[in-house]
């Protein structure tokens, strides 16, 4: 039999505060679909706990003044009290019977433990705090929805190790990568999302209407969820390419070109980023020789033009990189040409890879549908195989990834995330 | 409790392990090592590599932005 009271505000000190015993208080509000599966857990709790705690309701949306002064502001929300105060930590959004009894015996006894995890419920988790992600953060913290983005590193994803980025439109031309993302991240924390970075993710389950990630530290639970998990650097699967990862192996020109002042390097790859690094590392190395398998660059013209230009580059069109020798460190690397499938030995210092990406989905496997090289599938408004999940950027299967592009897909999950919220009726955290 | 931090200007992730220090209130030593080719060499010797950020904590070397790493030995 529940034994949970009905509290308003002008009573509240009296009844709750004065009751000369711990107190439970839920706030709830009206048409919430988590106070419908809190309240039987809590109203039961009172059964057992009731003869040593007192168990209280209050509406929200009348007692307006009492929610906020203890910083209520999701429906629905328990907050404990011992000797007149507020105790222990706040339980809000949906609570799970184990979780809430953990806590109403704590309180009893005077002590606060088996709450250490930390549980955020929200309308957007967005996976990844690369410019898809931050863009996504931007417009959904914009539409009033709570947002957080959650990523396993420093915000910022690829483009932050970009030594510059050309092509990004109303920026001249000459912005820093890691200062483009720094605006992108300090304008969604201004529009109110809040970034959670540094997490060690454990799992995600997809199922269900809330979608609940797990961390280390942290339980979220969202009503929509947007994978914007990016990229990480494709390896070229060689011999020699893990042993002597950082030491001659490299996949970060601004980071690690500094160290090849004066030395031969060879830059594998075709693409915009194969050719925009070759020609930075130049700013240190002696001779940056181009490996490419195929018999043209797919970069962009212009900057094809600044590496033909170039006298410190040279360019082995049709050649793949077979194996990548040394001892200590790189010494040396086994060329193929793929014209005559001939192999050859040709001395370098080091070698910087970029062949592409690939998608960082493992997460969510077995969960949403992917392609066959790891890349999730959505429609044209950005939906994954799951409802209320979308993905955006370059962990999506499709046929440009470009910043711009990861922007687009950003905003345009955010707008699709905040119409589905609204088509499911879901309240506003 | 001494540390090192052996990183070039360009580095995001150098930027990263710096901001993350800092973060925790811990003092470091910052060598840029794009600049300086003694402490460069000094760095290969130390971590047996040439990828930047390397942090020397106490004398354990940590190679690159390694969080986890980090807390283990500032914790300590």
């Amino acid at each position: 039999m529940s034994r949970v009271i009905d509290i308003r505000e002008k009573e509240f000190e009296s009844r709750v505060l004065k009751s000369g015993l711990p107190a439970a208080v839920i706030f709830y509000g009206s048409d919430c679909p988590v106070c419908s599966s809190v309240m039987p857990v809590f109203e039961h709790l009172s059964s057992e706990y009731g003869d040593r705690m007192l168990f209280a309701r209050v509406n929200r949306d009348i007692n307006r003044e009492l929610a906020k002064k203890y910083h209520v502001k999701a429906s629905s929300t328990i907050v404990f009290f011992r000797d007149g105060r507020e105790f222990c930590k706040t339980l809000s959004g949906y609570t799970r019977r184990p979780e809430l009894k953990c806590v109403i015996e704590d309180v009893i006894g005077n002590k606060c433990e088996c709450l250490e995890r930390n549980k955020t419920e929200c309308d957007v988790l967005i996976l990844g705090g690369g410019p898809s992600g931050l863009t996504s953060a931007i417009y959904a913290a914009r539409s009033k929805l709570y947002t957080v983005v959650v990523d396993n590193s420093m915000a910022g994803g690829q483009v932050a190790s970009t030594y510059q980025v050309a092509n990004y439109p109303g920026t001249n031309g000459i912005i820093r990568g890691i200062d483009l993302v720094n605006n992108m991240k300090k304008q969604a924390l201004d529009f109110g999302a809040r970034i959670d970075d540094m997490q060690d993710i454990v799992g995600i389950d997809l199922s269900g209407e809330m979608k609940k990630l797990t961390t280390k530290k942290n339980d979220y639970y969202a009503r929509s969820v947007i994978i914007a998990t990016g990229a990480t650097p494709r390896k070229l699967n060689v011999e020699g390419e893990e042993t002597f990862a950082g030491k001659g192996v490299h996949y970060c020109a601004t980071c690690d070109g500094a160290f090849y002042y004066d030395a031969d390097v060879i830059v594998v790859g075709g693409g915009d980023a194969a050719v925009e690094e070759a020609v930075f590392l130049t700013r240190f190395a002696r001779k940056v020789t181009v490996v490419h398998r195929r018999d043209h660059f797919t970069a962009s013209k212009l900057a094809q033009e600044e590496l033909f230009k170039n006298p410190s580059i040279e360019v082995l069109f049709n050649t793949e990189v077979k194996s990548i020798n040394g001892k200590d460190f790189v010494t040396g690397v086994t060329l193929m040409d793929n014209n005559n499938n001939r192999t050859y030995e040709k001395d370098t210092d080091g070698i910087f890879i970029y062949i592409g990406s690939q998608p960082q989905s493992a997460l969510f496997k077995g969960q949403i549908e992917t392609d066959d090289n790891g890349y999730i599938i959505t429609d044209e408004n950005l939906q994954t195989s799951v409802k209320g999940v979308f993905a955006a950027g370059d962990v999506r299967r499709k046929a440009v990834r470009q910043i711009t592009t990861a922007v687009a897909d950003g905003s345009v999950a955010a707008i699709m995330a905040e119409r589905y919220l609204a088509a499911a009726g879901h309240e506003k955290t | 409790m001494k540390v090192t931090v052996y990183s070039t200007p360009t580095c995001p992730y150098c930027v990263m392990a710096k901001d993350y220090l800092a973060e925790k209130n811990i003092p470091f030593e910052d060598i840029d090592v794009s600049a300086d080719p003694a402490k460069a060499r000094e760095m290969i010797q130390k971590s047996g590599q040439r990828g930047v950020p390397v942090i020397d904590i106490d004398g354990n070397i940590v190679i690159g932005f390694d969080r986890n790493r980090i807390d283990e030995l500032i914790n300590q």
